[in-house]
């Protein structure tokens, strides 16, 4: 869901300080950023996204851009909170990650019916394991936060064919887990 | 230099990526082959769609509309949710000092207990703490330890690295002997030295190789000799020769 031609508005009256721009833009955000951090095995992932809120508030009133912009000015916030959290917690992310996945799994219907569809669950929690920290990033930032690739790119700093390569192989490796002869090239 | 299969692989590799954004994208990918990897974008996709929890984040916007409403009045704002700090930094910053605040301590304590020599009351310490790795320890230590027991630089300490360690252990051994054979007995800085001397041949005998058997002997020897409460034993006088023969034994110690 994006707010469109509305966003401009709302930033101005964000900007202003009224109380309903502000929640539409959490509102807009708050889905993909906290879902960001639990793909990612943050244990307090309500927590860390509060954190991005704040920085959020605090550096809003010099944003200038476009709804893209502030999804990527959003999710720059939200990457180095995940590398402070990575730095400080002892807990090993590629687990944790694989345990969401098996939560899921028990969790979500629908989830559960896709993966008996396709009977990969085992294999699904194992490609999770097997993709780098950076094809995570990748992955994450592209099917959790809903961002581009080109948007990618600008929050982890890296250039755009970097970020294709390293989707391009971090899917070839999930592929590689699931169950069938054919393999990504 | 690229093969002339290079424009391709790009062209191939193009193929894939515009496939893997349709397929991000919830729509259909052209190549069938990625079409299991369907279940992996629905299932990591839905981190995203999870229920938040009830307040969240409506609070958070509360704070944010005040803090603008603040950074344009030029006033303070309290919050409702207790961040005054970046990323959580206070809960952080008082973990780190707490830690710093051990390691210092730690480091003291430590450091202390590495010049404590046998008869010190952080002498226990010491011997734990090189069990574990800190502090130097070995044999160059014990033989420290030995000098400060006499009060005399009878041993040659040599930190160039030039000389091998076993070299100190003959030497240890010997000022050990002698060490041994000149304390007068019957005191608290006898017992010390017997202390000392006893924790030497202990670990000698324990960890050089070259002179295990003629060190295990030795050991084996002052221990009896300490067992059998040095009344067999010569009493030493002072600037008597109590050197080891040519074979590394104390020539004078125990009842040989």
């Amino acid at each position: 869901m994006t707010l469109g031609h509305s966003f401009e508005s709302v930033l101005e009256a964000a900007k202003l300080g009224a109380d309903w721009a502000w929640a539409v833009l959490y509102g807009e955000i708050a889905g993909p950023v906290t879902g960001f951090f639990r793909s990612r095995g943050v244990a307090d992932p309500e927590e860390a996204a509060g954190d991005v809120f704040f920085e959020l508030a605090r550096g809003l009133v010099s944003f200038e851009g476009s709804e893209d912009s502030f999804h990527t000015f959003v999710f720059v916030i939200a990457y180095k909170r995940l590398q402070v959290e990575s730095r400080y917690s002892n807990r090993k992310l590629r687990t944790a990650l694989a345990d969401r996945v098996l939560d899921r799994l028990h969790d979500n219907v629908e989830v559960i019916g896709v993966i008996a569809e396709h009977r990969v669950s085992e294999e699904v929690r194992q490609a999770l394991e097997v993709l780098t920290p950076d094809q995570r990033d990748v992955l994450s930032l592209r099917i959790v936060g809903g961002l581009s690739i080109d948007q990618v790119a600008e929050v982890l700093n890296r250039g755009v064919k970097k970020i294709k390569v390293v989707q391009r192989r971090g899917m070839a490796r999930v592929r590689s887990q699931l169950p069938t002869e054919a393999v990504l090239a | 230099m690229r093969s002339e299969t290079a424009p391709r692989e790009d062209m191939w590799s193009d193929l894939i990526d515009r496939d893997l954004d349709l397929l991000i994208d919830g729509k259909q990918p052209y190549n069938s082959d990625l079409a299991p990897l369907r279940s992996f974008v629905n299932m990591l996709g839905s981190f995203g769609a999870t229920e938040l929890s009830p307040g969240f984040p409506e609070d958070h916007a509360a704070d944010g509309a005040a803090m603008a409403r603040a950074r344009l009045s030029d006033t303070p704002v309290p919050l409702s949710t207790p961040r005054r700090l970046a990323f959580g930094l206070r809960r952080r910053v008082t973990a780190a000092a707490t830690s710093l605040m051990m390691i210092v301590g730690m480091t003291g304590v430590a450091w202390a207990a590495d010049s404590a020599v046998p008869g010190d009351w952080n002498y226990g310490l010491d011997r734990a703490l090189e069990s574990i790795g800190i502090g130097a320890g070995g044999a160059e230590e014990r033989l420290l330890e030995l000098t400060v027991i006499r009060g005399t630089e009878t041993v040659p300490l040599d930190d160039s690295g030039s000389r091998a360690e076993s070299e100190n252990s003959e030497v240890g051994l010997d000022n050990a002997a002698a060490t041994v054979a000149a304390t007068p007995r019957g005191s608290q800085r006898a017992d010390d030295v017997a202390q000392g001397v006893s924790a030497l041949l202990t670990y000698l005998a324990d960890t050089e190789k070259a002179h295990g058997p003629t060190v295990s002997e030795l050991a084996r020897e002052f221990k009896q000799t300490q067992g059998s409460s040095g009344s067999n034993r010569p009493e030493a006088s002072p600037g008597e020769d109590h050197r080891p023969d040519h074979a590394g034994k104390p020539a004078d110690v125990g009842n040989r």
